[in-house]
């Protein structure tokens, strides 16, 4: 008995996608500040702080115990919590990723600057910005993780999940960037939004020949009109972004974060069990 | 001790016997009724269920009960983040349903389906459903459906994952084998209860003898729900 996936649904595919954009959004941030783009880098760095914490909170406002969500924060150091668990790394990854990029961006803000002392040393600053990146990559890559972990749902107990949620951070991270009008992020819109339609076709391909579950939401996948949009937005953007024009770009990373969340949601909401 | 679980699927006759023992036990509430003081059936989802399995060439119907396996390998127990489902020394997976913080990835790790968590969102649409509006009608006749639960710390509650706990607040300790209500109130013997360590335990010897086997044995978590002629 095929049975589909109705635990984690929308507003989880919007929590993982406000992930991916902050995920690549505070590596395009500290590229920028080593550019010396510092108003760029403030934006990506602040996004790298509310993001997530939106994303946290979505989290929150879906379990049975919404006054237990502190537990979310930082949960590596709670003493009962199991560290065999992917989400307990994932949101300890994601409390860190607010930590260092909100002490990245507050010596960046102008009034805050005095108070943020460390941002004086280059050196402190390039050691946050590396890690910012490092948990920003980690990010997007644990939104793949928790799902391809366990066999329970075949259609997400695959490789190729978490590499296609590492592309997908790439394409809307850069996304967002060049929605702001960054052209030097066209290239890596294309390549993300490229990679990420590429990877999800293979994995559709994949899963049709797997079990009987993973070819029920391939198949699902493949009737469904949002998310072969997804895909083809993915690639358009790949296209469109490839030209490196201002309104190409801006265009490219619009359709990239589209793009992102029409195909994480069909990777959600497609799910699904092979119950005896 | 290491209780298991046998369920012949030639005996069963599809009653649903043991799906209404299971809810009174627990105080889970089926979709025709909703507790006494509060105003919401409190869920759609059971811990036990018997499917109706209809079969074309030849025509026939089959009654397939279904579980928590309690499985050797626990999917389940590995991504709580809480640490809220564990493993008691006799084998039976438990929720603390203290620690539960409701997240719902043991409900997708789970391959058999043996976990839900109540809905908020499907209250509404269960309440517009005629056989609760038929359990108010059933009520003003004084008429009581379903009782609270036995009280236990693993019964039925609106803030936590749910699933079979093999009926584990029956056991007294001592390594005395208990009676699960579904067990105990199935009238053709289709669902059994033994001991796998006691030697001379029938149920226990359809497992050793292999006539009793594991519905999915290629998923590799073990477990100790066994069937005949599944």
């Amino acid at each position: 008995m095929i049975v589909r996936n109705e635990v984690w649904g929308l507003p989880v595919a919007v929590e993982m996608t406000l992930l991916a954009i902050a995920s690549f959004a505070v590596v395009w941030a500290y590229v920028l500040w080593r550019r010396g783009d510092v108003k760029y880098a403030t934006v990506g760095g602040l996004l790298g702080v509310i993001l997530p914490a939106a994303a946290l909170g979505i989290l929150a406002s879906e379990l049975l115990k919404p006054p237990t969500a502190g537990m979310l924060v930082l949960p590596l150091f709670n003493p009962k919590a199991n560290l065999s668990s992917w989400m307990v790394w994932g949101a300890t990854g994601i409390s860190l990723l607010i930590l260092w990029s909100l002490l990245f961006t507050l010596p960046l803000i102008k009034p805050l600057d005095r108070i943020a002392v460390w941002g004086r040393s280059k050196a402190v600053m390039n050691v946050l910005g590396l890690l910012m990146a490092a948990f920003g990559i980690y990010t997007a890559l644990y939104t793949g993780l928790v799902l391809a972990y366990e066999r329970g749902i075949p259609f997400w107990h695959s490789a190729a999940v978490p590499l296609l949620a590492l592309f997908m951070g790439l394409a809307a991270g850069s996304g967002l960037y060049g929605l702001l009008g960054k052209v030097e992020t066209g290239r890596w819109i294309a390549v993300g939004g490229g990679l990420t339609a590429l990877t999800y076709i293979l994995h559709l391909h994949l899963s049709l020949q797997g079990p009987a579950a993973a070819a029920f939401s391939a198949q699902g996948v493949m009737s469904d009109p949002a998310a072969l949009g997804g895909v083809a937005l993915a690639a358009l953007a790949a296209v469109v972004a490839a030209f490196g024009k201002k309104p190409g770009v801006v265009a490219a990373g619009v359709l990239a974060i589209v793009a992102v969340f029409l195909i994480r949601a069909s990777l959600l909401l497609w799910g699904a069990w092979d119950f005896p | 001790m290491k209780p298991v679980f046998v369920i012949d699927v030639n005996k069963c006759v599809g009653c649903r016997a043991c799906v209404a023992a299971c809810i009174v036990e627990h105080g889970q509430v089926f979709t025709a009724a909703k507790p006494a003081g509060m105003g919401k059936p409190q869920t759609v989802k059971l811990r036990t269920w018997v499917e109706w399995r209809e079969q074309q060439d030849p025509p026939a119907r089959r009654f397939i009960s279904s579980l928590c396996y309690h499985c050797e390998d626990t999917p389940c127990q590995r991504v709580c983040p809480t640490g809220a489902t564990y493993k008691t020394p006799e084998g039976v997976v438990l929720v603390d349903k203290d620690l539960c913080i409701g997240c719902g990835y043991c409900i997708i790790a789970c391959p058999y389906g043996s976990r839900y968590r109540p809905e908020p969102h499907k209250w509404k649409e269960a309440e517009e459903t005629p056989l609760v509006k038929d359990a108010e009608a059933g009520a003003a006749y004084g008429g009581v459906l379903f009782k609270p639960p036995v009280p236990n710390k693993w019964a039925f509650r609106l803030d936590a994952v749910d699933k079979c706990t093999f009926c584990y607040h029956r056991y007294k300790g001592g390594g005395k084998l208990w009676s699960p209500a579904c067990v105990e109130v199935c009238p053709t013997g289709s669902r059994l209860f033994g001991d796998l360590d006691d030697p001379t335990d029938p149920v226990a010897e359809l497992v050793r003898r292999g006539v009793a086997k594991l519905a999915r044995p290629d998923l590799k978590t073990g477990g100790r729900v066994y069937y005949v002629g599944l």
